[in-house]
């Protein structure tokens, strides 16, 4: 793909990015039983939002995520993004894993470079893409590098790296940084809103961390368990810095995301 | 980065360590010359260092053919059994189909006892080189394609998941997430495969060479010549570590990824 094709892609998306979801539940088999974690799910994200996901365990977040990305087939309802409905995972909505998904045998270069190559843009776009995506995430000095030689909260970086190089519309995250420690998880907060800040992509997070939630989400949505869900706006002001953390506005939020899973927990039961 | 625990002073470990292996070796050297020639083992049992040494001069006019022979056998059979299964373990990680019709064969072959197949290979090849190779090769192929069935299945779902997501084709999933996966397991059953090759090579000489080291193997003991199995079953073994070293230092390249002891 040719540079200027790209350039053109990236201004004629707001329409194209529009992800619209009508009436999703997904059903699966645990147990011998069948699982419908939610039901007649709604929603539309613009393009460019930064939406998270958050709901009581077993309120099937992953679940929808995969919903969106394609590796799980609805059971009703549809996901369109931009004018086209969603069939199986492709290109326009890269997934960031909780665990680590970083190919093991590829260098960190061959890992970010792995989405612009399967679709076929020529060796200069690649090879900006790999610089500006490894840019963002402070390892342009790691290249070379093979992943068992990086750390746990780097190798997120990676995979993190490897989601935004391909030019996705969407950018799908599974509580990303669950198994990272606090300071390596706050800086990676840090380091995702300065990405999308600067990317202008739609990012759509699932966690269970509701101040990561409130610190990052333009919206929540809180997902019920065998419901819909019910969103919340967080007006609060970007760029979002670290010292926000603590003030009042952003904990009553936290608070108010709390009381509402609490809420839904009782009622589930 | 791993930080593995480095001794202050490697030379010293490194000294100390050969100077513990060079110990052990010179202890049995020590207790196989007291047997022998102190405590009157007969030659018949444990021969001792001169018998071997005088069994190699007595044996060595017979030897160079015996090793092209044997070599012929063991070279050939590994390399067509490894190729052979090779191919029918990339088709089985390329095609569920080829992998759903092949697998009830594979886990029916996985508990087979190859040796017990001489029989057979004898009336479909006949006498010589054909039934040899032909078991040798065999022995690697079930080898090398039951390893690979299995290193596929344990390919990490999740790295699937993660090129589909990334717009990765079929093909492009195969050639850069299932192939490079199971690449540790592929080198670990070629190494297996060529150990094993040289069991299956003596077995395979026991029916009925008239040329090779398995040949002098048999013929050492219907004449009692326990020094001649000795000094055969010490060359299989040189050539056998070999052989290993050739397939490590040839695929050494595609497994540097996974090497735990680089940094």
């Amino acid at each position: 793909m040719s540079q200027t094709d790209r350039g053109s892609r990236q201004r004629a998306t707001a329409q194209d990015r529009r992800l619209q979801v009508t009436g999703l539940s997904v059903s699966y088999a645990a147990k011998g039983r069948t699982v419908t974690p939610f039901a007649d799910v709604n929603f539309e994200v613009a393009d460019g939002e930064f939406i998270c996901i958050i709901g009581p365990s077993g309120a099937g977040k992953s679940t929808l995520l995969f919903a969106l990305a394609g590796l799980v087939a609805p059971t009703t309802g549809t996901i369109t993004l931009g004018s086209r409905e969603v069939h199986g995972p492709g290109g326009d909505r890269a997934v960031v894993f909780q665990d680590d998904a970083v190919f093991p045998w590829y260098t960190v270069e061959k890992n970010v470079e792995y989405a612009p190559a399967a679709a076929g843009w020529n060796a200069a776009d690649r090879d900006r893409a790999v610089s500006e995506s490894l840019d963002l995430v402070g390892l342009s000095e790691y290249r070379g590098f093979y992943p068992r030689q990086l750390s746990g909260g780097m190798r997120k970086r990676v995979d993190v790296a490897r989601a935004f190089a391909g030019d996705p519309a969407t950018i799908l995250m599974d509580e990303p940084f669950g198994g990272l420690d606090t300071m390596t998880k706050e800086s990676l907060q840090e380091a995702i809103l300065k990405i999308w800040d600067s990317q202008k992509k739609t990012i759509i997070f699932v966690t269970h961390d509701l101040e990561e939630a409130a610190f990052l989400a333009d919206r929540v949505f809180v997902l019920q368990k065998g419901g819909g869900l019910t969103i919340v706006d967080i007006d609060l002001p970007r760029p979002r810095t670290s010292e926000m953390r603590t003030t009042p506005e952003l904990q009553g939020y936290r608070r108010l995301l709390g009381d509402m899973i609490r809420g839904l927990e009782a009622t589930a039961v | 980065m791993n930080a593995d625990a480095r001794p202050l002073n490697p030379r010293r470990e490194r000294n100390r360590r050969l100077m513990l292996q060079a110990g052990t070796v010179l202890i049995l050297l020590l207790a196989w010359i007291l047997a022998t020639k102190v405590f009157g083992v007969g030659p018949l049992f444990i021969p001792g260092p001169d018998d071997l040494g005088n069994r190699f001069v007595a044996m060595a006019p017979q030897l160079p053919s015996a090793l092209g022979y044997s070599l012929v056998i063991i070279l050939g059979g590994f390399l067509a059994g490894c190729a052979a299964g090779v191919l029918v373990a990339l088709l089985m990680a390329y095609s569920a189909i080829v992998r759903e019709s092949i697998e009830p064969i594979v886990n029916a072959l996985r508990p087979m006892p190859i040796f017990a197949l001489i029989p057979l290979f004898l009336l479909w090849f006949g006498i010589g080189y054909g039934s040899q190779i032909g078991l040798v090769s065999f022995g690697c192929f079930v080898i090398l394609v039951v390893s690979t069935s299995e290193a596929i299945k344990n390919v990490p779902a999740i790295y699937v998941s993660a090129g589909r997501t990334l717009g990765a084709s079929r093909g492009r999933l195969f050639t850069t997430i299932v192939v490079p996966a199971i690449i540790p397991n592929l080198v670990g059953a070629l190494r297996v495969a060529a150990a094993a090759s040289f069991g299956l090579d003596v077995a395979a000489e026991f029916i009925g060479a008239q040329d090779g080291l398995g040949y002098l193997l048999i013929n050492s003991q219907a004449y009692l010549h326990t020094d001649g199995v000795i000094l055969i079953v010490i060359i299989y073994t040189i050539l056998a570590f070999l052989l290993d070293r050739l397939v490590l230092l040839s695929t050494k390249g595609l497994t540097r990824w996974a090497d735990r002891s680089q940094h």
